[in-house]
């Protein structure tokens, strides 16, 4: 084991620097948000928020000054330190505002805001200002794209160092040869959808009633929440608060939208509709979905809530297409889900919370290409089995383009899917722990973990400090998928043990 | 003669309610909504009190209107009117005649308190005809108290605050400014 070198500390120091004014950079949207409403107290919050941000981050690259290129493991521990110290600066805003019980809670709704989970301790949501609103729209949003794709879109030029950034933050697809350029890409498709989601919501919701200015806010926000797969939404009562078939219809078609490859949505972009029937990850949502969908719908039957078939359908498909892409938007009360639903209706969403939807998009969860990769490396090896010892057999999956499924690649989905299984074994033993229903703890443990964000009423700002904690590093580790973090943790135990 | 005229006030009394089927609204006690949430199979199809501040907007559709009621710690006293974190909001979805609806004119927001109404009707756990929404389907709404104005003054300890960030990052810039334009290490 090498032991880093004090270059080594100062590469990272300096990059990490950089990602931070990036969060600076965002807190402007907020702040204009602010000044444009009049909000003059959330306009020195967010102030003193950037001004922080400021220092940290141009004070960490005056004092860290280097032009050595990243390598891969700096790249990662660069990753995991700059999302965690984000969280912290970010919070800042949230903790002036007095919506939070303590800077702790701040942090969390900052993780969850970036990891695009959703889950939120900010009390009193109700009366909160446009200006926080902004903020925690801006965090999700950003955090879909990934704060690193940000920063390379604005703050880098095209660098080595770029692209180990670009794949420690979870992304690895390279849209065009240049990494900057599909950083750039990324944040092109985004856009896009954001002012066409933005104008299809913002009619919704003016044609349900709300006035102009908040039918458009609310249009904005819902959007960001939903492409990102985020989840926040404007009030306490999340999607439930518009009462409409036609908004729920096209939160979803967004939501799905967000939760699909960025590499697919380019493929799209550039004319090749083929691929959205060939692709792995779309089969493979396809099918885990069609079978969960069966297992809600037969638990919900059973229980006898909703005996209208219609709205049975569309409180079950809205639910499971949420949890599936780990959006977490939700059209019922949180504690709906113990006492209508019941354990296996949960038990089903639970499982399409651990599924979650494509990799290299802005959703969480083991991803659909792993689990349609261990399903190919299953159907092998029984193909194997009943073959003769001289057959050759080939596996072979689409993704973009045709792909051998090779030895090293099985290895590396079924290390990330067993991290995944513990910490979700992790997390509802910790909830179990602390005295809640072994469901309950379960699920609200692993919406935690694979960055979902549907609530069935165990999160609370008054929960015991060891839960908050742990949920803030399942966030982060289950966005992370793990790796940057293992990558930082390697990194501590180097510089004890290291030669 | 007086004993019977007591008894026939009374006797008309009781027929008159039994003839409306309802308990007058100010003499029930109201029902929270985390009780209709955990009880929701229990209270389904009765008639129910429930008050809280109006929040957010109302919407109009049609004949009706959709409005939102929270009962929560900060309908008397909102964060930003100088409340303490006392947890999450909690309400319930109402469903009005339009008319009823427009009684309310402040809804809560950072800007406002709304006004605290009192909700008379059905409780819905789950309406075929609303989409399987749980709601209270509104007879009466009553104002109880005018929702007010939250005035927002900066506290002078943040501007000092900022003041004192701002410089920091400004003296920082320019010492990043001066690094940049030296040879790297």
């Amino acid at each position: 084991m090498i032991r880093p070198r004090l270059e080594d500390h100062v590469l990272i120091a300096s990059y990490t620097g950089r990602v931070v004014v990036g969060v600076g950079l965002l807190m402007c949207a907020p702040l204009l948000t602010a000044l444009l409403f009049a909000e003059w107290e959330v306009a020195v919050d967010f102030g003193i928020g950037i001004s922080l941000c400021v220092v940290v981050g141009l004070g960490l690259q005056a004092l860290f000054s280097t032009r050595r290129e990243l390598r891969r493991r700096h790249a990662l521990v660069v990753v995991s330190v700059a999302w965690l110290l984000s969280a912290a600066l970010g919070a800042t805003p949230f903790w002036l505002s007095g919506h939070m019980g303590s800077w702790l809670n701040g942090i969390f709704d900052v993780m969850s805001g970036l990891t695009t989970t959703g889950l939120y301790l900010i009390e009193d949501l109700d009366h909160v200002s446009y200006g926080l609103s902004m903020w925690r729209f801006v965090l999700t949003y950003a955090g879909g794209m990934g704060i690193v794709v940000i920063a390379l879109t604005f703050l880098f030029r095209g660098t080595v160092g770029a692209y180990q950034l670009y794949v420690g933050e979870g992304k690895d697809e390279r849209l065009l040869p240049n990494v900057v350029e599909t950083a750039r890409a990324i944040a092109s498709v985004s856009l896009a959808w954001l002012v066409v989601g933005t104008a299809v919501l913002s009619a919704l919701a003016l044609a349900l009633g709300q006035p102009p200015l908040r039918a458009v806010l609310h249009g904005l926000w819902v959007f960001m929440g939903g492409f990102s797969t985020g989840g926040f939404a404007p009030q306490s009562y999340n999607t439930f608060w518009y009462h409409s078939a036609a908004f729920e219809a096209a939160s979803i078609a967004i939501f799905f939208a967000g939760s699909l490859n960025f590499a697919l949505h380019w493929a799209l972009w550039r004319g090749e509709r083929t691929e959205i029937r060939r692709n792995i990850e779309v089969i493979s949502f396809a099918c885990t979905f069609s079978a969960l969908f069966g297992v809600v719908s037969w638990s919900l039957a059973r229980a006898g809530v909703y005996p209208d078939a219609v709205v049975f359908f569309r409180k079950a498909f809205y639910l499971l297409v949420s949890a599936h892409t780990t959006t977490g938007f939700g059209t019922i009360y949180s504690r709906t889900f113990v006492v209508q639903w019941g354990p296996a209706a949960m038990l089903g969403i639970i499982a399409a919370m651990i599924i979650g939807a494509s990799a290299c998009s802005t959703a969480g969860g083991i991803k659909g290409f792993r689990v349609g990769l261990i399903t190919k490396v299953f159907f092998e090896d029984i193909r194997r089995m009943i073959s003769p010892d001289s057959a050759v057999i080939v596996e072979r999956y689409h993704h973009i383009r045709e792909q051998v499924l090779s030895e090293r690649a099985v290895r590396s989905v079924l290390t990330i899917t067993v991290a995944f299984l513990t910490m979700h074994a992790i997390q509802t033993l910790v909830g179990v722990m602390n005295g809640y229903p072994v469901v309950e703890a379960m699920f609200e443990g692993i919406s935690a973990a694979s960055n979902t964000g549907l609530s069935c009423g165990v999160l609370s700002p008054t929960m015991p400090v060891s839960m908050r904690a742990v949920y803030i590093v399942a966030m982060w580790l289950g966005r992370m998928e793990f790796v940057s973090v293992f990558a930082l943790v390697g990194w501590g135990i180097a510089m004890v043990r290291g030669h | 003669m007086a004993r019977w005229s007591i008894i026939r006030v009374v006797g008309a009394a009781l027929c008159l309610l039994l003839v409306s089927g309802a308990t007058p609204a100010h003499a029930a006690a109201a029902i929270s909504s985390s009780e209709l949430v955990e009880e929701a199979e229990q209270w389904d199809g009765e008639r129910v009190v429930f008050e809280g501040e109006a929040i957010g907007d109302v919407m109009v559709r049609g004949e009706q209107a959709w409005l939102h009621v929270n009962d929560d710690a900060y309908a008397e006293l909102p964060i930003p009117a100088g409340a303490s974190p006392q947890g999450y909001n909690s309400g319930h979805a109402v469903l009005a005649p339009a008319v009823e609806a427009q009684r309310v004119t402040t809804f809560g927001s950072y800007r406002a308190r709304g006004d605290i109404v009192r909700v008379t009707g059905i409780f819905r756990a789950a309406d075929p005809r609303h989409g399987g929404d749980m709601l209270i389907e509104a007879e009466r709404i009553e104002v109880l108290e005018q929702g007010f104005v939250i005035e927002h003054a900066v506290p002078r300890w943040k501007l000092a605050l900022l003041a004192v960030f701002a410089t920091l990052a400004g003296g920082v810039y320019v010492g990043y400014r001066h690094r940049m334009s030296a040879p790297p290490r």
